[in-house]
This record gives structure tokens, C-alpha cells and sequence, in this order.
């Protein structure tokens, strides 16, 4: 509330009126006529002023004016023909997007005055105790004052996400950090009980395969969520690249890591060559889908069809990628939110490791799309398909 | 020979488990989320001996599923396994017979439940 203190408040209304360079255009919603007379005045007497002020007489019109002019702040009469008490301002702040505003008010309203600054209202008037210096100063400092509650939600929202960014890289280190160090000590171990007891000594080479994958899987998450948090911070420049030598790359290398299983990929593809707009991560996302499907599956032969196709969605062009595999599949609860870990504490994201949450992000750096269906319609546990569709160059 | 189920989320730990469990003489079902879990020890007419449950899993998590199984049979010893210490009370709290923090050594594990089948054992004689 602005202090009553008549005495050197032209001074300080002064000083803050340095900061405005233009022209405050405030909006006064207000029925009674000499009430409006009476405010009139008042700002017509200002020195120096740089007030211009409109006028509505109810609430409807006072919210279609806010809605079609650009406004500094309105100055709101809480008996209106057409609401009435702290309504008022609860119908005016969800009509227009926040802005700031001050109450006017009988002067036997005061708790009605105090409420609806605990509703948004930067500050109150009694009007029988107005005048000019009061009105001018309460308009500029209401004013700043909002714009600092902005800055400052703005800040809150900053520290906000940067908690949850926190929290969520401490839900990776101790959730998928501690599975990756749990696989490499039983596999140590076991290789030791295989050693002294020398009995399957076939299959510690199946074992250190596992160690070395668990490895690689620590390894890829510290590369995520260097790339994920590069993605957070600057979004990256799409230049035409093609697609089919980065997805027989991204096969090579899963074969590779995954040599003790066997695989079957399949690329079924309309053309040879494919020219996708895409950042630098393209082969980010097909080593990502393509590991997901070899981790979640539990079949002696791991089979994955990757088909490529020419799209027109909405008159724009895009290629088509879709990635069948025979895995365990993703339950119906889950398609939509299997991209989203980092943005929300959700258990159903969980177990999903992190490569998704990058490709779906590096998909929409790229303005492309990324779902998921199941392989066999309406039977998840078939496997699943991952489509993703990449701007074309045209 | 003592039964165990595995319910773990993670293919490649649930592998894991399952090779070291059998090579100390276990036999073990796997399930990989804490439904799939439920489901198992419902259909099983033979009720595995412990459970190795862990907690973070979609679908259902593991406190859900430690749950549903000891209402299903309250004498269902189930051994608790997380990365997170916060859950260790909930989990001792609803009837889970041991908490076991990831990760954890082979000894340790094989230990826990040699100790929890032989009182079990005891308590049977009883």
C-alpha cells in the first residue's frame, strides 16, 4: 500500500516518474459519474503529467477494451452495475493476462481493500480520502512495482526448473547410475565364482560382454545428458544431411556393443539415399531408438524392421523412419510419456533410461515428430513400432 | 530347492540376477515390472520362497506390489532392493521381511536369503 505521506510526495513521485519515457495509458472501470469527474481532474491537474486516462463505466466493457488496447493499468471500482465486491477483480485478472492494478473504494471497505491486494491488486484508494499526489504516485508505484513481481516470478521460474533439472540429474545418478554399478559388480563377481570354482568357463565371455555393455551404457548416459543439456540451452542450426549413412552407422555400432546377441535389422527403404533437415545429432536418435529396443527385449533373436518412406503431412514434406522391433513393448499408459522423463516426476518414465527424452527433444529441434504404436495393433506385448517423422529437403 | 522371483525392470540386471541365483542353486522366475509381478505370484500354484522386489518400475512400483502380494499371501518373504535409502521404513513398514541397498554385493545377497530361508524353516518346525 502506498504510504500516506503528503508531505514530499510530489518529490518522490518525481523521482519515479524518471523512470517512465512515455505515455501511461491507464483505464478507470468506474459507473458513478462524479467519481469519474473527480479522477478526471485530478489527473488533467498534474504537472508534467504523462497520464492518459480512459474510461468504461461496467466490468464486460472494461475487460473488452483490456482485450483489444494496450493498457499500463487499471484503476477498478469494485461496485460496478455489472459486479459487484471482490468478484470484480477475480473476473478482471482471469478475463485479461496479469497486469497492474488498483482498487477503488468507499471508506468503510478497507478489508475489502486489503483482499483484493492478497488477489494480484498492486495497491488500493479510498476515494474519499483522494487527491492528486496520492493518485499519481500510487499509479507510477503500483506500476514498477509490478514489473518487479514479474522479474522476480520470471527469477522464481529460472531457480524453479533449475531445481527440477537438479533434482532430476540426482534421480539419474542414483536410479540408472546405481542399476549400471549393480550389473558391473554381480558380473565381476560372478566371473570370480566361475574362476574359482572352474565350471562355465564358457560363459564369463558372455558375462564380460554384459560388464562391457553396462560400461557402455554408463558412458552413453554422461553423453545424453551432456547433449540434453546442450539441447536446453541453445537450439541448434538444421542443415540438409543424409540419412541412411548415420542409421547404417548407428547399426554398426549396435552390433558391435550388442555382439553376443543376435539381431536381425532389416532397412526397407523406398529410395538410396534420403536428404533429411537435421542438426548434428541425427545419428544420436537412431543409436538411441535402436539400443532401446535391443535393452528391452527378451528374445534369443532380436528382430527390428526399419522402414523408410516418403510423407506429406499438413502440405509439408517429412521422411518417414519407423522402427519395428519384437521387444517387451511399452504399455498403452505409457506411449505418450515414455518421452518425457526430466520434465516431470512420473514413475511410468522410469526404466526408460534417458535416450528417449533426447531423441523426442532433438526431434523437436528439428521440428520433426516423434510416437509410438504397438508392432501388432492393440497387443503392446508384440513389441513395438518408434515413427518418427524428419523434415525433408525439398 | 528354493524358488525366487526376480522383479526388476532393468532386462540386463534381471539377467544378471537370474544367472548368479542359478548358479548358486535357485530356481527363479523373472518378472519385469511390479503388475507383471502381481500377476505371476497369483498364477504360480507353487508360491516362490523369497522375492526379490525392486522398487522404481512402471507400471507398478515396487511398494505397490510388496502390497498386493503380502494381502494375496501375508507370509510372502519378500527382500526389498533400491538404490534409495528414503524407501527403506515404507518398504519395513508394510511387511517386507529385509531392505537391501543397490548395489550390493553377491555375498551379501546370497546371504540374506540363505539366513531368511532358514528361519522361515524354523519357524515352520515350530
Amino acid at each position: 500500500m502506498v504510504e500516506r505521506n503528503l508531505e514530499g510526495g510530489r518529490n518522490i513521485n518525481l523521482g519515479i516518474k524518471r523512470n517512465f519515457d512515455r505515455v501511461i495509458t491507464t483505464l478507470l472501470i468506474e459507473d458513478n459519474l462524479g467519481d469519474i469527474r473527480l479522477i478526471q481532474e485530478m489527473v488533467k491537474n498534474l504537472e508534467d503529467t504523462l497520464i492518459k486516462l480512459e474510461v468504461r463505466n461496467d466490468l464486460y466493457s472494461g475487460i473488452q477494451y483490456l482485450n483489444r488496447h494496450e493498457i499500463d493499468l487499471v484503476l477498478l471500482d469494485l461496485t460496478l452495475p455489472d459486479s459487484y465486491g471482490l468478484d470484480t477483480i477475480e473476473s478482471l485478472l482471469k478475463s485479461v493476462n496479469e497486469m497492474p492494478i488498483i482498487v477503488l473504494t468507499g471508506t468503510g471497505d478497507l478489508v475489502l481493500a486489503i483482499e483484493s491486494v492478497k488477489l494480484g491488486a498492486q495497491d488500493y484508494l479510498i476515494k474519499g480520502n483522494l487527491n492528486e499526489t496520492l493518485l499519481e504516485r500510487a499509479i507510477y508505484y503500483s506500476i514498477e512495482r509490478y514489473k518487479i513481481m514479474q522479474k522476480l516470478k520470471k527469477s522464481e521460474e529460472k531457480f524453479h526448473k533449475a531445481f527440477l533439472r537438479a533434482d532430476f540429474y540426482k534421480d539419474i545418478f542414483t536410479h540408472d547410475m546405481s542399476n549400471i554399478l549393480q550389473g558391473i559388480i554381480s558380473g565381476v563377481q560372478l566371473c570370480n565364482l566361475y574362476d574359482i570354482k572352474k565350471i562355465e568357463i564358457d560363459k564369463i565371455d558372455s558375462v564380460t560382454d554384459s560388464i562391457k555393455n553396462l560400461v557402455k551404457r554408463g558412458a552413453n548416459l554422461i553423453s545424453n545428458i551432456r547433449k540434453l543439456s546442450k539441447l536446453e540451452n541453445s537450439s541448434m542450426i538444421a542443415k540438409p544431411t543424409e540419412l541412411c549413412k548415420p542409421l547404417k552407422d548407428s547399426i554398426f555400432n549396435l552390433k558391435n556393443t550388442y555382439h553376443s546377441r543376435t539381431m536381425d535389422i532389416k532397412i526397407d527403404a523406398q529410395d538410396r539415399k534420403f536428404y533429411v533437415q537435421s542438426n548434428s545429432l541425427l545419428q544420436d536418435i537412431f543409436e538411441n531408438i535402436l539400443t532401446n529396443a535391443v535393452r528391452h527385449n527378451l528374445n534369443s533373436r532380436i528382430e527390428i524392421i526399419i522402414s523408410i518412406t516418403h510423407e506429406i503431412v499438413e502440405d509439408k514434406k517429412f521422411i518417414k523412419l519407423e522402427f519395428l522391433d519384437n521387444g517387451i513393448g511399452i504399455e498403452y499408459s505409457r506411449k505418450n510419456t515414455i518421452f518425457m522423463r526430466g520434465s516431470k516426476e512420473d514413475y511410468s518414465l522410469i526404466g526408460m533410461g534417458l535416450g528417449l527424452s533426447l531423441v523426442s527433444k532433438i526431434i523437436k529441434n528439428m521440428n520433426g515428430k516423434i510416437w509410438v504404436e504397438d508392432r501388432v495393433d492393440g497387443d503392446h506385448s508384440k513389441g513395438s513400432n518408434f515413427i518418427l517423422l524428419i523434415p525433408e529437403v525439398i | 530347492m528354493a524358488t525366487i522371483l526376480i522383479v526388476e525392470d532393468d532386462l540386463s540386471l534381471l539377467q544378471l540376477y537370474k544367472i548368479m541365483l542359478e548358479f548358486e542353486g535357485f530356481e527363479t522366475y523373472g518378472a519385469h515390472n511390479g503388475e507383471k509381478a502381481v500377476n505371476m505370484f497369483k498364477s504360480l500354484t507353487e508360491k516362490p520362497n523369497i522375492i526379490l522386489m525392486d522398487h522404481r518400475m512402471p507400471i507398478k512400483n515396487g511398494i505397490d506390489a510388496a502390497k498386493e502380494i503380502l494381502a494375496i499371501d501375508y507370509s510372502a518373504k519378500i527382500i526389498f532392493v533400491s538404490a534409495e535409502p528414503s524407501v527403506k521404513n515404507k518398504a519395513l513398514s508394510i511387511g517386507v521381511i529385509k531392505f537391501i541397498k543397490k548395489p550390493f554385493s553377491h555375498d551379501y545377497l546370497i546371504s540374506s536369503i540363505k539366513t531368511i530361508l532358514n528361519l522361515s524353516e524354523c519357524s515352520n518346525i515350530i
